[in-house]
């Protein structure tokens, strides 16, 4: 079995898919990108389907960004930031985008180049590669963990501030 | 780049506080009583001449793979008085439809054939007749075929065409025609046959080595896949009921299963049947209780902190500060009590996997107020 596949079409809807399909064991979740986007304004709905299921598993959501300059942006991480166990950090100088995921017997990781926005998911052309692994210490698992640990890494930039920590409730 | 590991002084090739499984099997963390479980298990089996055989089982993140890691371990620093031969394998993707074969072609991957072909010449100087050996037992036929066919191999040689299809018929592998050509049928089914040929290696390590061949198989949770069809559960059923029964002193088994109520173990492995031949061999591992939670860090800290660096680093200059006590490392001493507190109100999440994930997250609100240790004002902001 390969390491990884690549995924062909509407990489974050898969991810926000992935998420749904783990809802009654997910724990975490990490999202990663200069640009996120969530449905309001446009017919986008992983955003939204991946905060109601980090909402009913009452996972937790880690989100590293840029600081939001449209409207759109603002409004996404403001959706974010409402939802409880959730912590948000802006990192400026940030290009990565990192899709992640743990529930209680699958690790997942979605790589490449889409922002989280509607262009990344179904208008420009990108690369996204999925990573899945339902064991403990293969080399899938091992290289989400890695992930997970790298996506810290970024964070632990001085220059990454945060908006938002856990233990901050937004209403 | 800061990270856990430098700012913690994690050892080298560290990169976090969470503990792998083979990696780190050499170390219990945790649950030393359920190891002590297995243990006695282990020396009963050995003085009543009985196979090895557990059912371990607990949520997900509760340490069973690691503890199955470990049992590997130790059996391996018991060889003289406990002489095993062990293999590792993990159930992958189930479907609904799978049968057996989906975990006997990783269990006989894990002895290989170029062993097996070893093996069964050993035998034969050893014991003599190879295939009235398995016969003596009672494999079928078709299974001491297999097996004496094997023998046409030349050890530490390229292995030729009928031996390659027989070790193929022996995992379970499709051989179409050329099985039927050499007498064998073109797969195995019957669930009686999966049985039978793990029997006849663990026969054959045992004359050989002088061992006992134990499978031990992580994340048997996959199984309850196969709940959905009730032939293919009958199925496991009956390959399971076999492996545990106690005519079975052939070949020790040991699963991990994740569930967290008894409730959860799939059908095929909790049927009354199979219930019966385990009894007390299914072991339950828990959540941490308060103990447990504070043992569990001490232990992280102890074989992942390089302790000597820590102390001797004269930037960090730790042991000038007044909140560091190497007994309560990364934290403060009254943020240490308030981490095992938490998850004395949280019990549910008081498993080995979430504590480490919550120690991490723990040190990276560290890194980000430039604290050394993990304080009380650090875990206030992380919501504990």
């Amino acid at each position: 079995m390969s390491l990884g596949r690549v995924i062909r079409s509407r990489p974050l809807s898969r991810f926000a898919e992935l998420a749904h399909h783990s809802e009654r064991n997910l724990l975490r979740v990490f999202l990663v990108a200069p640009w996120i986007v969530s449905s309001e304004s446009q017919d986008f709905p992983p955003l939204d389907r991946l905060l109601l299921s980090i909402r009913v598993a009452r996972a937790r959501l880690t989100v590293l960004t840029r600081t939001p300059l449209t409207a759109a942006h603002s409004r996404a991480i403001a959706l974010c930031a409402k939802t409880p166990h959730s912590e948000i950090l802006y990192l400026d100088s940030l290009h990565a985008k990192l899709y992640l995921l743990e529930s209680n017997g699958l690790r997942a990781a979605t790589i490449g180049s889409p922002n989280f926005t509607p262009h990344g998911d179904r208008v420009h052309r990108e690369l996204a590669v999925e990573v899945r692994s339902i064991k403990d210490s293969d080399a899938g698992a091992l290289l989400v963990e890695d992930l997970f640990l790298f996506a810290r890494e970024l964070m632990s930039d001085p220059a990454a501030r945060f908006h938002k920590r856990f233990a901050e409730r937004v209403t | 780049m800061v990270t856990l590991a430098s700012w913690f002084f994690l050892r080298a090739g560290r990169r976090s506080f969470k503990p792998d499984p083979l990696r780190d099997k050499e170390v219990m963390f945790c649950h030393q009583e359920v190891q002590e479980d297995i243990q006695l298990a282990v020396e009963r089996a050995f003085a009543t001449d009985e196979a090895i055989k557990l059912l371990l089982w607990g949520d997900w993140g509760v340490g069973k793979t690691h503890t199955l890691r470990h049992l590997d371990y130790w059996l391996s620093l018991q060889s003289s008085e406990y002489p095993t031969l062990t293999v590792f394998a993990k159930i992958g993707d189930v479907a609904k439809t799978s049968r057996f074969s989906v975990v006997h072609k990783d269990l006989l991957d894990g002895i290989g054939l170029d062993n097996a072909i070893q093996m069964v010449h050993q035998y034969m100087q050893q014991e003599g007749n190879l295939l009235a050996g398995l016969e003596g037992i009672g494999i079928p036929a078709a299974i001491c075929q297999a097996f004496n066919k094997l023998l046409v191999a030349t050890p530490g040689q390229a292995p030729p065409e009928i031996v390659v299809t027989s070790w193929n018929f022996l995992r379970g592998a499709n051989v179409g025609k050329s099985g039927t050509s050499l007498g064998l049928q073109e797969r195995m089914l019957d669930s009686k046959d999966f049985y039978y040929t793990l029997a006849a290696l663990g026969h054959i390590v045992g004359k050989v080595k002088r061992k006992q061949l134990v499978f031990l198989v992580d994340e048997a949770a996959r199984l309850e896949a196969v709940g959905d069809v009730l032939e293919v559960e009958r199925h496991w059923v009956n390959v399971n009921t076999l492996i545990f029964d106690q005519e079975n002193r052939f070949f020790g088994f040991v699963y991990t299963v994740s569930g967290k109520s008894a409730d959860d173990i799939p059908r095929a492995l909790f049927e009354p049947q199979i219930e019966n031949r385990l009894g007390n061999r299914r072991i339950e591992l828990t959540n941490l209780p308060p103990d447990g939670v504070r043992q569990f860090i001490r232990h992280l800290a102890e074989n992942f902190v390089d302790r000597g660096a820590l102390e001797a680093d004269t930037e960090a200059k730790i042991k000038a500060n007044p909140e560091y006590s190497w007994d309560t490392y990364p934290f403060s001493a009254p943020a240490f009590e308030r981490f095992v507190e938490y998850f004395q109100r949280t019990p549910e999440n008081s498993k080995p996997r979430d504590i480490a994930d919550r120690l991490d997250e723990a040190g990276f609100y560290a890194i980000k107020s430039d604290q050394r240790l993990i304080t009380e004002a650090t875990l206030s902001s992380l919501g504990l």
